[in-house]
């Protein structure tokens, strides 16, 4: 089976979730393969799960200070902060063997990272079960571990996620090479985080740096990742660009969606869409 | 087994016909495939939907999954419970976790959903 390996790219925080859900919008129409893709953020970015309370007005003025974006994602779980990280996304569905169920399919894709960081001689673990710090807060995503989580000495490595939408699925995930806990707390929490939090969820994660005890290249991780998924799920990547139509639609994601306060601003899904659903019915009465 | 007395859709939901009105969950079957439910989006009351499009989203474990209306018609009531508990999901799909109720706008459609033994079938060959 071939599948498309997009070229490395760096995006601001809109654009890069809306390249990701234009592939995922192509193809479930039927109109891409299987799409892998590795990319960074400029500046670096908060991207928010769908459903969480979206930052205070102090939170984003203080975003706005440090320079730093935010963005709500198309998928669940908590915030990531992208900074000197490897972000990951895979677009795949029913059609090449991804039937689910969700974990079914959370555990191949794991399985096939997993795989990809063995050639660097990293001993790499799948959590085979929920784990959640007591007192971590609950708005960091590397603050808590679910299943097939991957981790490495009993910390979190890749912190991911997953959108499933007619029969096609998104799964999109960071991967920092290193991570400074105290930083994260500071950015998501309303007040100071006390030494023992930032020591819990410093213990908690791992940055690549760490476990492999140097600073990899960006290119060797990613061509390994992309080695042990293409063996795990018997894909041959061919490295092609964004088609028109997904530069099109991304761009229009981009502009009307990733960028839009009506979409960041407010939480979960239904508010943006009925409002999209609403313009659309205005549009249709004219 | 699936429940004999209720109509079903490809999309893994199920629906109860009630005179005009329709209640709807997602199946045994769909929230076993999607683990455990954190989080319930729901419809609002008093909404126009449209057959097929989307009327609210489960975030599970790991992904978040549409929920697709079964039929157009208006939303009359919604299953607030499940903002407190959105494990009644995967609890009990055909009783505590029904997601809404909705007013068919056109009858018809009714004659599009699958039955359960057709429902049956499309699951047994998953």
């Amino acid at each position: 089976m071939i599948g498309r390996l997009l070229p490395w790219m760096r995006g601001s925080a809109a654009w890069n979730m809306a390249v990701d859900e234009a592939v995922l919008v192509s193809y479930s129409m039927g109109k891409s393969p299987m799409t892998l893709r590795f990319y960074g953020w400029t500046p670096s970015a908060l991207s928010f799960g769908c459903f969480q309370n979206p930052p205070s007005v102090q939170k984003r003025a203080f975003y706005r200070e440090k320079g730093i974006a935010w963005v709500k994602r198309p998928s669940g779980g908590r915030a990531v902060f992208h900074h000197d990280e490897l972000t990951y996304s895979l677009v795949t569905g029913a059609r090449d063997g991804f039937h689910g169920p969700v974990l079914t399919d959370y555990q191949r894709i794991a399985h096939g990272l997993k795989k990809g960081f063995s050639l660097l001689g990293l001993q790499v673990e799948l959590a085979e079960a929920p784990q959640r710090s007591v007192s971590l807060p609950s708005s960091a995503c590397f603050a808590s571990r679910s299943w097939y989580e991957l981790t490495c000495s009993g910390r979190k490595l890749v912190g991911s996620a997953q959108v499933r939408r007619a029969h096609s699925l998104l799964q999109h995930g960071s991967i920092p090479f290193t991570f400074d806990a105290g930083v994260l707390l500071n950015l998501l929490e309303d007040s100071s985080p006390s030494p023992i939090e930032i020591a819990e969820l410093q213990q908690s994660i791992i940055g690549l740096e760490e476990a492999l005890g140097f600073y990899p290249e960006r290119q060797t991780i990613i061509s390994v990742l992309q080695r042990g998924l293409s063996d795990e799920l018997g894909v041959e990547w061919q490295e092609m660009p964004l088609t028109a139509e997904e530069v099109k639609i991304a761009q229009r994601l981009a502009r009307e969606k990733y960028a839009n306060p009506a979409w960041n601003e407010t939480r979960g899904l239904r508010s943006w869409e009925n409002g999209v659903k609403n313009k659309e019915m205005e549009v249709e009465s004219v | 087994m699936v429940p004999s007395n209720l109509k079903y859709t490809s999309e893994h939901e199920w629906i109860q016909v009630e005179n005009n009105r329709v209640r709807v969950g997602i199946t045994e079957y769909a929230q076993a495939e999607l683990g455990d439910v954190v989080y319930v989006e729901l419809p609002a009351v008093n909404e126009k939907i449209k057959v097929k499009a989307g009327m609210g989203s489960i975030e599970s474990v790991k992904a978040v999954s549409d929920v697709y209306a079964p039929v157009s018609g208006e939303i009359i009531e919604v299953n607030d419970e499940l903002q407190h508990s959105p494990e009644l999901i995967n609890q009990d799909p055909y009783g505590k976790g029904w997601i809404a109720v909705i007013e068919v706008s056109n009858p018809d459609e009714l004659n599009n959903l699958l039955t359960a033994q057709e429902y049956q079938e499309l699951v047994g060959e998953k």
